[in-house]
């Protein structure tokens, strides 16, 4: 049996293809389009997982999608939007995403709608290798639902209890990110990262914002909320609880806001160990499948783990709504095949389209640009390693691109995590994002106890722990000496643990920083060409491209890097990150 | 939340999902939803900066210029490649032109463009005085230029000068037009006097109501204006690649589709008796197809009756306005008429260029003497227009001519290096265009006979197109921008369309035997260029993919229509390029379908290089095969297969929100559908 997952018209829409019940691809529409969180029909990503699993239109069985339009169609008309007004009709219609998959995709089969959560606990639970689990989602909204509680066994999700829109702990944290100045829906990581400067001094305040309730239950105090149906996350009161006016984007960043983002950071924790406590009480479950846009949290997971009742935890490594795609598949595939699916547990994301080393010469020949070709991995491996060594930023592109937000080491940006500047340099010049920003590192999974306090292998880097490297390690390690960490093996990951191994055999160190290779404001690289694009336009000094290596020092840029510059930043599209756009 | 709402908002969204006609229900649900204070107050931004267009008003040591704004740089490319537009001084008389890409002087802007010339001229026999200030915008629309004569009065203007009635096509058209030409092709007969009719009208209304607002927006402000009608290249027009299939679908198509194949070939023996008389029947059979009376007028002008190949060509012209697929812009006689007639009613003067180079040539039809392409002129053709025009404007302002001397004196000395690049850029464009071989060549051996820089621009050329890498990230792109042809090519090529990569064999083609005839020899480079980069190996390579579709641009843009993830064919053929050796057969997995049946017995042919490979059963399903084609069937380099779909018996007559588009379906039906197109050679 084929399915086809798809998660759409919201943002990060993606697609993903199920043959026979192995997880052949899966890719997110952004990479294709270079539209940052494309809400678009993924007609790229959809024709791209056709082709990865060698399957025609007519082979598929199903095509899930991941929510049901009716059920959010109320949900909007809940909020006031006037569904009779022209201009709203066609961006509401509860019938477009069928049409669309009907008449753009061509697919006149079965199409299963999956509710929005269900579509987020699938995607954890059928990929997490657990036999049962308790199931914990939570994103800003769904259809109604904002957080879901859960079990599931042998195949079968029961979704027993839900806390519905408006009260919701995802838009509580894109409320207060927007309130910090950052954008809603993109700007939440740079909150988590911004947190551990501060101190929790407003967790109080905070309290105002959400009441706790009973079961799973808890209540947003609308009054401080706008996100309903206003252009704002948050009302005029808000400001005025907390005391100071809301920050504007690319201003300052205060004490004050360092604070708010530690306190908002701590009221998240305490909340998701209240809910989970309350989960495994209901379930009796050890393990913990988690999924949403509050699971890529990766503070809040760490704690969760050490400090929380469950034993096990997996979280999927697209919690958000691209992820989505792959719980729809994947429910509807073991609906109606009754099988499990094969690719569980998951082992590597590396889900996205690849190119050859033929298709990296022919591209860098009709360059300008000298580069240096290795004839074998190893060989390219060892001279990556000594240009990280002396110190260098190297753009990675190598096999399959990965599913998710995360670069993993298909498409990451590396440099020395024991280089002091190192992540000044990068945040400022390479990846042109603001300084406060941490960097994670990837190790080799065997050597990972000597530097982290981690016991287990974290191959998605979707939890922290601590740094216990007797090696100073500045460039990865977080003011509060947390680490995001990657754990990196020769089976799942080959070719980047090779070139861990490689620095470690130069340096002693088996640690690179690893960063997602794109500029602040883009989607990850996809092809050779944007890899090679994103090189030209920003401080990386070496691109890797499979076998092949382009030295910034070896080349007179400055022509090219001119017309690059004038020419992205007329195309630059984004979306408005001001507000959910529920209606 | 209450609950109340929430069930009342979930039994809403069901009767809509289900289409309810519950309506009482539905405003009781509804009445019940509003209890929300106030509505969303929008997102939009007050714009309080005066603008016209790209250009934004700034106060500069306390006077106000107009400066093109950073934000709208995008647009850049088809506004005029003027930094600042500064206020008026004192005793200036000023001009303002507006117009579509004809009056940017597209291919020598900005270097001989319209307002250029048309000041250097009423300098030169009117008044130093004078000045034109340039707001001519390429793909503008007539409801834009009417936009920009709004905002052009911060300009202090004394007199407009509307360049435009290229950009036309389609106006006018109402909801009830398309209901009544949706009626008007039920019981699947077209009924195209009606179809014809009812465009007319809406182009004649829509001019009414164009100098209304125009007359509106001028009344009391002291400025004159003049209106110029431009003209069309009537000797070098070809209906274009894709405009020579079938437009409509109906009970006539099928034998229609016959004659044009007959027609083709008595015109290829030369028979020209037999193309009259065979035109004349695909006439009776499609009355707004425009193949036949390009047919006509060939015929006509072999035998020397200007005047009758005039109209036919002139027909031809008008029958673009009726095609729903792409079309070269440029007038028809049918809105110049309209322009005409209404400006007369609100007392606008117009200039006609049609009357003017008809004056000019004598009677004899204007061809590539006066254009470049099918609509933008030649540093000749600019010259006479804006003479005329400089001389109409002094009437209009004095009342007297300028001296017939004096104009004929006025002469644009051209520079080599632009007149080269233009020539190349028209080359480029009428490729683009689907025109045919004979002008293209004649524009690739004018760029060449014009300056020695030619040949570098077209081995660069050559390689960008013949690269898969996106333009922006070869070295070529960087010499080519940075040229004359970067340069004047605006509009004509983007080379920002990083992943939209095609064939261009036509222009490539047309290059290779230019250069040949100079003694240069770069096909064997090109051909090994494209083995190394598109060569069909023995991994699958997707057949559906830009590079591998037809090779016009026009082609290419009609393909993308309907926004579908899989291949639509609206004509009869689908046409696709692949490059291999001939040394191995290949095989293909092609998954089709034909949504709208044909009549039974009739199948789809697979040919290629002209050869027919195997016929193919229609599917109303997606149905996947494999076909393996043997080597005997390739040659080595460019190799071609085309798909001949039966005749779709039906129009799929469905009635939507979106008017325009259900007619396209109907009148435009899918004739057969790809969704997958592998190729692969085989190892034995």
């Amino acid at each position: 049996m084929n399915v086809i997952g798809i998660s759409a018209y919201y943002h990060d829409s993606a697609c993903c293809i199920i043959r026979d019940g192995e997880l052949i691809a899966a890719a997110q529409e952004e990479r294709f389009t270079r539209i940052k969180h494309d809400p678009a029909l993924p007609v790229n990503a959809f024709k791209f997982c056709l082709k990865q699993a060698d399957l025609s239109i007519d082979k598929i069985d199903a095509i899930a999608y991941y929510e049901d339009p009716v059920k959010k169609l109320s949900r909007q008309l809940w909020c006031g939007a006037d569904y009779f007004n022209e201009a709203f009709t066609h961006k509401m219609d509860p019938s477009k995403p069928e049409r669309e998959i009907r008449e753009i995709l061509g697919f006149g089969g079965k199409i299963e709608f999956v509710d929005h959560h269900l579509s987020h606990a699938a995607s954890s639970y059928y990929f997490s290798g657990f036999k049962s689990a308790a199931l914990l989602t939570m994103d800003g909204v769904g259809e109604w639902a904002t957080t879901t509680y859960g079990i599931a066994k042998d195949r079968s999700i029961d979704l027993f209890e839900e806390v519905h829109f408006p009260d919701s702990v995802g838009l509580l944290y894109s409320t207060i990110t927007s309130y910090l100045g950052f954008g809603v829906n993109s700007g939440e990581y740079k909150v988590m990262g911004l947190a551990p400067y501060g101190e929790p001094l407003y967790i109080d305040k905070l309290y105002e914002l959400i009441q706790l309730k009973e079961k799973g239950q808890y209540k947003l105090n609308l009054e401080y909320f706008d996100f309903i149906r206003g252009n704002t996350m948050f009302s005029g009161k808000l400001a005025e609880l907390m005391g100071q006016p809301v920050r504007k984007k690319e201003s300052e960043l205060l004490k004050f806001h360092l604070d708010v983002a530690k306190s908002l950071q701590v009221v998240l924790e305490q909340i998701l160990l209240e809910k989970a406590k309350y989960l495994h009480s209901v379930t009796g479950e050890d393990n913990l499948c988690m999924a949403g846009g509050v699971a890529l949290n990766c503070v809040a997971n760490g704690k969760l783990l050490r400090e929380g009742p469950f034993k096990k935890m997996f979280v999927q490594p697209a919690s958000n709504d691209a992820g989505g795609a792959l719980g729809a598949a994947a429910h509807a595939y073991a609906k109606h095949s009754g099988n499990n699916i094969k690719s569980a547990p998951l082992r590597s994301v590396f889900l996205g389209p690849e190119y050859t080393n033929a298709d990296i010469r022919n591209l860098l020949d009709a360059t300008s640009l000298n580069s240096v070709s290795y004839e074998t991995t190893e060989e390219m491996q060892k001279a990556t390693a000594q240009r990280l060594a002396k110190g260098k930023v190297i753009g990675w592109f190598q096999g399959r691109m990965e599913f998710g937000p995360r670069a993993l080491g298909g498409r990451s940006i590396l440099a020395d995590p024991r280089n002091p500047e190192m992540r000044d340099r990068i945040n400022a010049m390479v990846k042109k994002r603001e300084a406060f920003r941490p960097f994670a590192p990837a190790i080799l999974e065997d050597k990972t106890k000597k530097y982290f306090d981690l016991s287990h292998s974290s191959p998605f880097m979707l939890e922290t722990c601590q740094v216990v490297s007797e090696e100073s390690l500045p460039a990865i390690t977080h003011v509060d000496k947390s680490a995001r960490v990657q754990t990196v093996n020769e089976k799942d990951n080959p070719c980047f643990a090779g070139l861990l191994a490689e620095f470690e055999k130069l340096t002693g160190c088996p640690i690179l920083l690893n960063t997602s290779f794109n500029v602040r404001g883009e989607p990850i690289v996809c092809t050779p060409a944007d890899a090679f694009l994103c090189f030209v336009n920003t401080d990386i000094d070496c691109l890797v491209l499979g076998n092949t290596i382009i030295d910034r020092e070896n080349n007179n840029m400055e022509d090219l890097v001119n017309m690059v510059k004038s020419i992205i930043k007329r195309k630059k599209r984004t979306l408005n990150h001001d507000v959910y756009t529920f209606i | 939340m209450s609950d109340n709402l929430k069930l009342a908002s979930l039994e809403l969204a069901g009767l809509i999902s289900g289409k309810s006609n519950n309506h009482n229900r539905i405003n009781e649900l509804k009445s019940i939803l509003t209890y929300h204070p106030g509505q969303p107050s929008g997102n939009g931004v007050k714009d309080d900066v005066e603008r016209i267009g790209i250009y934004k008003a700034t106060m500069i040591n306390g006077e106000k210029h107009f400066e093109r704004d950073i934000e709208a740089q995008h647009y850049f490319g088809i506004w005029p490649k003027v930094n600042t537009i500064p206020p008026k001084k004192k005793g200036k008389h000023r001009i303002v032109m507006f117009g579509e890409s004809v009056a940017r002087g597209l291919f020598y802007e900005p270097y001989y463009a319209p307002p250029v010339i048309l000041e250097e001229i009423l300098k030169k026999c009117h008044s130093e005085d004078t000045e034109v200030i340039d707001l001519a915008v390429s793909s503008v629309g007539p409801d834009q230029i009417l936009d920009l004569c709004k905002r052009a009065f911060g300009l202090e203007p004394d007199t407009y000068v509307i360049f435009a009635g290229n950009n036309w096509k389609g106006i006018g058209v109402t909801e009830e037009d398309l209901d009544a030409i949706m009626a008007s092709i039920g019981s699947g007969k077209i009924n195209y006097e009606k179809i014809k009719q009812i465009l007319g009208n809406a182009v004649q209304h829509f001019a009414d109501e164009f100098f209304s607002k125009l007359s509106a927006l001028t009344s009391g402000k002291k400025i004159d204006l003049l209106f110029i009608i431009p003209e069309y290249n009537l000797m070098d027009y070809k209906t274009s690649v894709v405009q020579k299939d079938v437009s409509f679908v109906d009970v006539n198509t099928h034998e229609w589709l016959e004659v044009k194949t007959k027609t083709e070939k008595a015109f290829e023996e030369g028979d020209l008796e037999k193309v009259k008389m065979l035109s004349e029947k695909l006439l009776s059979l499609n009355p707004l197809h425009s193949l036949a009376y390009e047919w006509l007028a060939y015929c006509s002008l072999k035998e020397g009756k200007n005047d009758e190949a005039r109209e036919f060509l002139e027909q031809a012209r008008n029958n673009t306005m009726f095609s729903l697929k792409r079309t070269t812009p440029g007038i028809n006689n049918v809105t110049r008429k309209a322009i005409i007639a209404s400006a007369a009613k609100y007392n606008f003067p117009t200039l006609c260029l049609k009357e003017v180079f008809s004056e000019h040539l004598k009677g004899n039809l204007p061809g590539r003497e006066l254009f470049l392409d099918y609509c933008h002129l030649t540093t000749e053709g600019i010259k006479i227009s804006m003479s005329k025009a400089a001389d109409r404007l002094v009437q209009i302002w004095t009342g007297k001519n300028i001296s017939p001397e004096a104009l004929r004196d006025y002469k644009i000395s051209a520079d080599p290096a632009i007149l080269a690049a233009a020539h190349f850029c028209a080359a480029l464009h009428n490729a683009h265009w689907g025109q045919g071989h004979e002008i293209i060549n004649h524009h690739c051996r004018q760029a060449l006979d014009s300056h020695g820089e030619t040949i570098k621009a077209m081995t660069s050329y050559l390689d960008m197109i013949s690269r898969k890498a996106p333009w922006l990230v070869n070295k070529e792109t960087h010499y080519l921008k940075n040229s004359n042809f970067g340069k004047q090519i605006a509009g004509g090529i983007n080379i920002e369309m990083e992943s939209f990569k095609f064939n261009d064999i036509v222009f490539v083609e047309s290059i290779l035997q230019a250069m040949k005839e100079k003694g240069i020899h770069l096909s064997e480079k090109i051909e090994d260029l494209r083995q190394s980069e598109y060569a069909i190996g023995t991994s699958k390579v997707d057949l559906l993919q830009t590079y591998y579709l037809p090779s016009t641009f026009d082609s290419l843009v009609s393909f993308n229509y309907r926004e579908t993830s899989f291949y639509v064919e609206n004509g009869s053929r689908s046409n696709f390029h692949f490059v291999t050796s001939d040394k191995l057969p290949i095989e293909i997995d092609l998954t089709y379908r034909t949504p709208n049946p044909a009549k039974a017995d009739e199948k789809i042919e697979v040919y290629v290089n002209d050869d027919l490979f195997t016929a193919l059963p229609q599917e109303k399903n997606w149905k996947s095969i494999s076909l393996k084609i043997p080597q005997k069937y390739f040659k080595k380099g460019m190799n071609n297969l085309r798909i001949h779909w039966p005749v779709p018996l039906t129009n799929d007559v469905v009635h939507t929100e979106d008017k325009m588009k259900d007619l396209i379906l109907a009148l435009t039906p899918s004739w057969g559908e790809i969704h997958t197109f592998y190729c692969r050679q085989l190892l034995n």
